[in-house]
């Protein structure tokens, strides 16, 4: 991981950027910060903006309102065409154009006037790095998918950019071939020392991907942090949505008269208790109605409606009652291409993801569930 | 049936015979008719490429008013009837019309001319809907790889290569085909400004029915061949 380096000014700032599509604000963003060799990955729904967010970085869609700075040098009009070519954009789709492999990864240094041999040359070497310099007399029509987006990649590290934005390059391959190309950007990336950022659907994607995970929703960035922080701890519950995660249970957020620890009192769907203890060592009442958590997100208040998010993988189920657990029993059962899924009914309903260590619990039997303060958290809207 | 039959005879005849004048009426046919293409190629890209939408992603702007407004022009000179142009460029050329003084009415030129107008909002028309059909990461990318407006239209040309194809062969289609300008700017003179759509009404109006087919039948060579070295041009490349 190429890390920022100190005093130097972010590879791409924007501040107060707003772009508008037809008649609504497509991107509408406060501040986001790229250092250079830093590796920002951007999730979010469709519509949230996060092409919009590209195109502005590329300096191809126009703001109609903010600042945007490549490298410390602000965008001005007439700026813009130099300032265009110190970065490169990979979509979705490669878009080679007609003539050789070998044509294609040159065409961004012949548009920036270099020498066709020197362009050819440098084309070849990146068309290597990505493995695919023995297709450089092929036409692109002959490639398969895999090939196709490695000679774009190649295409736009030839220009060695300071700044590479991808919009969800890798979402038309499959597995395998995604799975390839990844460690080979993650090494073009750290070879060369540009900064990237990434816009995808795929968490998994984002989340192996950066130095940094942010969530776009509504053109806005909620949230940006390291992708473990990001992953458990979602800022909003529109959030812990977009982040895939399973359970989302509604209730009353509780503070302690101290003020340090979180709880939530969930609306049972099952049950209902009127007072149930809390355990003085975290987990749940007995009645499974009243959960403690490490956290609060944004906009949670003592009193208020939240909703308790935690990971189907980060709920556990026992064999036996414990104290803080739930008693339940099994409604269904799924396998997973890494496990399984069962989802338990006890006074709330629960989605809990096991590994291959064992075998899931038989639908219909009577399990304790937990839901360990520490891996969950409350959130709001 | 028997005067079908006995054209195309006579067609294969005059073909195979080296009937001078039926070879210096399709030489002519062919002359003004290309000449017509190119003048429709070099006026209809261009316009036809500022029409294009700029689109460079999904929910961009749509084109604003003016290019619809001219890009709707465009598409119903697709349909201008080949008789109106010649209309409008004869009276131009009149002896006491604006542009009387080149004394280009009755000449070949002239009919190239008014081909021209019949042709240049096909290509046009056609030449908006290739780019339009391109995938909008193709102009993205190169904007984002700073290829100026000229170099990215001549890149997206190029992608666009099927549909430009569509758009010469139906430029010149519809003015090799067409007999209503040539009449009119032209008038048919023998020897001068005679070209096989024009020879073919003539005979018709004198019954000679065997020779209008015997045109008819070297008219559809001609096209056929135009447009199949067209298309092999297109496949090599």
């Amino acid at each position: 991981m190429a890390r920022p380096v100190d005093g130097a000014p972010p590879a791409l700032e924007m501040r107060g950027v707003r772009v508008r599509r037809r008649d609504r604000i497509a991107l509408d963003l406060d501040h986001l910060a790229i250092a250079p060799g830093e590796r920002v990955a951007i999730v979010g729904p469709n519509g949230a903006g996060k092409t919009t967010l590209l195109h502005a970085a590329a300096l191809i869609a126009e703001p109609e309102a903010g600042a945007i700075a490549l490298s410390g040098e602000l965008v001005a009009p007439g700026s813009g065409a130099r300032l265009r070519r110190t970065s490169a954009i990979v979509l979705q789709q490669p878009a080679l154009f007609r003539g050789s492999v070998l044509d294609n990864a040159a065409l961004g240094l012949r548009l920036r006037g270099a020498r066709p041999a020197d362009a050819r040359a440098t084309a070849g070497e990146w068309l290597a790095r990505f493995g695919v310099g023995a297709l450089a007399d092929r036409k692109p029509a002959t490639l398969s998918g895999g090939e196709a987006q490695r000679v774009a990649l190649a295409r736009a590290f030839a220009v060695e950019p300071r700044l590479l934005l991808l919009d969800e390059p890798f979402s038309s391959l499959d597995a395998a071939s995604r799975a390839a190309l990844l460690p080979d950007l993650a090494k073009a990336l750290a070879a060369s020392g540009a900064a990237a950022v990434l816009v995808t659907h795929d968490l998994r994607e984002a989340a192996a991907f950066g130095d940094r995970l942010g969530v776009l929703l509504s053109g806005r960035l909620a949230q940006i942090a390291a992708p473990g922080e990001v992953l458990s701890r979602p800022a909003t519950l529109e959030a812990a949505r977009v982040l895939g995660i399973e359970n989302l249970l509604p209730g009353v957020a509780l503070l302690d008269a101290d003020g340090q620890g979180w709880a939530i009192r969930l609306e049972p769907v099952n049950a209902f208790t009127a007072d149930a203890k809390l355990p003085s060592r975290g987990g749940m009442a007995a009645d499974g109605c009243l959960i403690r958590c490490a956290t609060a997100g944004n906009g949670v208040i003592a009193g208020g409606p939240c909703w308790l998010a935690i990971r189907a993988g980060a709920a556990r189920l026992l064999a036996g009652p414990a104290p803080g657990a739930m008693p339940c029993v099994v409604q269904s059962s799924e396998v997973t291409p890494d496990g399984w899924r069962v989802m338990v009914s006890g006074a709330v309903s629960l989605t809990v993801h096991g590994g291959w260590d064992g075998p899931p619990p038989p639908i219909g039997a009577e399990i304790w569930a937990m839901i360990p303060p520490d891996r969950s958290c409350l959130v709001t809207e | 049936m028997s005067d079908l039959l006995a054209g195309l005879v006579e067609g294969i005849r005059l073909l195979l015979s080296g009937n001078a004048e039926v070879w210096s009426i399709a030489w002519l046919s062919l002359r003004v008719s290309l000449g017509a293409t190119m003048v429709a190629l070099v006026l209809g890209v261009p316009v036809g490429a500022v029409l294009a939408h700029r689109r460079t992603a999904h929910g961009d702007l749509p084109p604003g008013t003016a290019r619809t407004l001219a890009l709707g022009a465009v598409h119903a000179g697709m349909g201008l009837p080949p008789v109106v142009a010649g209309l409008i460029v004869s009276m131009l050329l009149w002896r006491n019309g604006p542009l009387g003084a080149l004394h280009l009415l009755y000449t070949p030129l002239a009919m190239a001319i008014a081909q021209a107008a019949i042709a240049t909002p096909i290509v046009a028309g056609l030449t908006a809907a290739a780019l339009n059909g391109l995938d909008p990461g193709y102009r993205l990318q190169l904007r984002s790889m700073g290829a100026g407006p000229l170099r990215e239209t001549w890149l997206l040309l190029r992608e666009a290569r099927v549909g430009m194809l569509a758009a010469v062969v139906a430029g010149f289609g519809a003015v090799i085909s067409e007999v209503g300008a040539a009449m009119m700017v032209g008038g048919n003179i023998k020897g001068q400004t005679r070209v096989l759509t024009t020879a073919t009404v003539l005979e018709v109006n004198r019954g000679q029915f065997e020779m209008a087919v015997a045109l008819s039948v070297v008219l559809l060579a001609l096209v056929y061949g135009v447009t199949l070295v067209l298309t092999i041009a297109q496949g090599r490349r």
